[in-house]
């Protein structure tokens, strides 16, 4: 049976009730503004280190998301500039 | 050298650019007519491994936070970074209108946050399907379900919120609403009362930029 949410977690930074980790990695890696293509930086030994940083940060639901796309070419599957 | 691309705002008001950026950098604007892209320069080269990147997200988002609390801002996804100015100020020139629209409507707004948990035990039907038709059933009162719950805090939240969108996910859902900086504490407090099974493990979390709101529906 349903219960008044006493249990409810509340993490707001107006309460000073810090976030935690995760929930701000989740939104700095997986909220805002895309750019994707040839506007993104691609010298020689950035392109690794970028590619490590998607790799090491991006979440379980967004690794998923590009799993279900494998023939989709990263320009395709982001368009330049949408929004989350 | 590369850039390091945190959010766009508008020129006016004017806010208080914070101090340090990621990996202590210097905070930079870009401009075009009344937007501007705040950046810092970034070497790749510095943000090795997992500890430093995890500090260079949480500095990005110390960043964030620091200008969200002065005015209305489309962030970048971390990590977004450019060749140079030259080409953030040719992304800007491209994408101005839309974002200009974007930072209009979300002016004076912030972003709330509501993370339910759908685990097996209490979702209805959880046993097993031994046919198709029953595993179809079994996913629409699934759904159903938590439509209800979701109906519940859409419900409490529908005086407040100037939007609302939800999305189920792998681990639960989702739903976001667009609240005046105003009413955030209300907001809370509202969210309080409502009432969902425990197990759920409701968590609200805000204020955050309305990036789900970048996009009218």
């Amino acid at each position: 049976m349903p219960q008044p949410s006493e249990d409810l977690v509340i993490a707001s930074a107006d309460l000073d009730q810090e976030m935690t980790l995760l929930d701000i990695l989740d939104h700095v890696l997986n909220a805002g503004v895309v750019i994707r293509g040839s506007l993104v930086i691609s010298l020689a030994g950035v392109d690794l280190v970028f590619l490590g940083l998607d790799v090491v940060l991006t979440s379980v639901e967004t690794a998923m998301r590009h799993m279900r796309l494998p023939n989709v070419s990263p320009s395709e599957a982001s368009s330049k500039g949408s929004p989350r | 050298m590369a850039v390091l691309a945190y959010c766009i705002t508008e020129t006016q008001p004017e806010i208080a650019v914070p101090h340090a950026g990621v990996r202590g950098t210097t905070i930079e604007t870009v401009r075009i007519d009344d937007l501007q892209c705040l950046t810092s320069q970034f070497d790749p080269q510095d943000v090795v491994g997992n500890a430093s990147i995890q500090e260079a997200a949480l500095d990005f988002n110390r960043v964030l936070q620091d200008l969200l609390r002065q005015t209305a801002i489309i962030p970048f996804r971390f990590p977004t970074i450019l060749t140079d100015e030259t080409a953030l100020s040719q992304f800007l020139t491209e994408h101005q209108a839309e974002y200009r629209e974007a930072l209009l409507r979300l002016h004076n707004c912030v972003q709330m946050e509501i993370q339910l948990k759908m685990q097996t035990s209490t979702q209805p039907q959880a046993t097993s399907p031994k046919s198709g038709a029953e595993y179809l059933r079994g996913r629409q009162a699934q759904h159903q379900y938590i439509e209800s719950i979701v109906a519940r805090f859409r419900e409490a939240a529908q005086h407040l919120a100037k939007g609302w969108r939800h999305h189920e996910t792998v681990a639960g859902i989702r739903c976001f609403a667009l609240v005046d900086r105003s009413d955030v504490q209300a907001f809370l407090r509202q969210m309080k009362g409502v009432s969902v099974p425990t197990e759920s493990e409701p968590r609200v979390t805000g204020p955050w930029p309305a990036s789900e709101f970048l996009k009218e529906q």
